[in-house]
């Protein structure tokens, strides 16, 4: 049995790693749900209370079942808070599912027994940081998700669970393609923990070494990929 | 298609886009004629970690100048930095004419130095490419 905490900055995520996870046996899931941006309280709640509104009776009915059943925590700060540091511990879960847009502590990330899971969307070791999907496209080389435990630098966590090439060719820009590769972290994460669940199952390790770090693409390149991505025929 | 037509289609785009930015910096510029590199040494060239610069320059420096859209008071430093990187940034690797694209793109007044380094890196940039594409 693995614990499991998906540690989210929305209401949206949390439960759609819910559905996908959730009742997956073997694994007992909990959620976290963290006020990332800092915002003012009330524009948090008012934003959870407008996910559920736009998403109609099953988002309102799964949400109030979660409290009910104690599965979902909310949180007024963000996901670096020791109250999140010390509900996450009190849980004593095996692993953390990355939903936010924050870089963690060593605090939160040790209060997880085998850490916290990471989708990439750029193929590790040979892509880390900013922009990978596009500094892929741009020198010609493949594309996908990498699910691996991170540590307190920028994607060089030594654990790889799962490597998946996907192809983003087909889409007509950047963005939706870049929001496929994004899409598919709950899949990826569901399969990263079927494989944990394996016994005796060694996982991939990756040296801070390999690869190189990518830093955010300038428009000009952007473009080049834009038109890379639908070349004439 | 065949990985050498994927690559040709690749760098005529780049040509593309590194001739049109060219064309922007250069009436930026004003007619201001190219100097050459001041960095020359009698000295063995010390090794720079280009890595390391291109960090300091994306992580440290770029965030601050996009916020405020200037070069502002660390501009003697980014300056420094990019004058490190004027030689890698002709290269294959493409992300140090990056940091140049990106410096560009959030400086809405860029300083002449900066232009003209970046002029320099983008003429010999276009010319291996020009190059590259004949072959």
């Amino acid at each position: 049995m693995l614990k499991v905490i998906a540690l989210c900055d929305g209401l949206g995520r949390a439960l759609k790693y819910w559905r996908r996870i959730g009742s997956t046996p073997g694994i007992e899931m909990h959620l976290v749900v963290a006020n990332s941006t800092d915002r003012a309280l009330g524009r948090t709640f008012a934003s959870h209370a407008k996910y559920i509104v736009t998403h109609g009776l099953s988002a309102a009915l799964l949400s109030g079942s979660l409290i009910v059943r104690r599965r979902v925590r909310f949180f007024a700060s963000n996901m670096n808070g020791q109250r999140i540091t010390r509900h996450i511990a009190s849980l004593r879960a095996d692993v953390g599912l990355h939903g936010a847009g924050c870089i963690y502590k060593e605090a939160i990330i040790g209060a997880l027994r085998l850490g916290i899971l990471n989708a990439h969307i750029g193929l590790l070791p040979q892509y880390r940081g900013r922009s990978v999907m596009e500094w892929s496209l741009l020198e010609l080389q493949r594309t996908g998700v990498t699910v691996f435990f991170i540590d307190t630098g920028i994607d060089t966590g030594a654990r790889v669970v799962v490597r998946r090439e996907i192809d983003v060719s087909g889409f007509p820009c950047v963005a939706a393609a870049k929001t496929f590769l994004f899409d598919c972290d709950a899949v990826l994460y569901e399969d990263a923990l079927r494989i944990l669940l394996e016994p005796g199952k060694a996982l991939e390790i990756q040296r801070a070494d390999e690869g190189r770090r990518y830093f955010v693409m300038s428009q000009l390149f952007v473009g080049v990929v834009e038109r890379l991505l639908r070349p004439p025929s | 298609m065949a990985h050498s037509n994927i690559i040709y289609i690749r760098d005529k785009l780049l040509l593309a886009a590194l001739e049109t930015r060219l064309a922007e910096v250069e009436r930026d510029l004003g007619g201001l004629e190219c100097k050459e590199a001041t960095s020359v040494s009698i000295y063995p060239a010390k090794s720079v970690d280009y890595e390391e610069v291109l960090r300091l320059l994306m992580v440290r420096y770029f965030p601050n100048v996009k916020r405020a859209g200037i070069l502002g008071s660390v501009s003697t430093d980014i300056l420094a930095l990019l004058r490190e990187l004027e030689q890698p940034a002709t290269g294959s690797d493409l992300r140090f004419l990056d940091a140049f694209n990106n410096y560009f793109e959030v400086a809405r007044t860029a300083e002449q130095e900066f232009l003209e380094i970046y002029r320099r890196v983008l003429r010999a940039k276009v010319d291996h490419l020009k190059l590259g594409i004949r072959c």
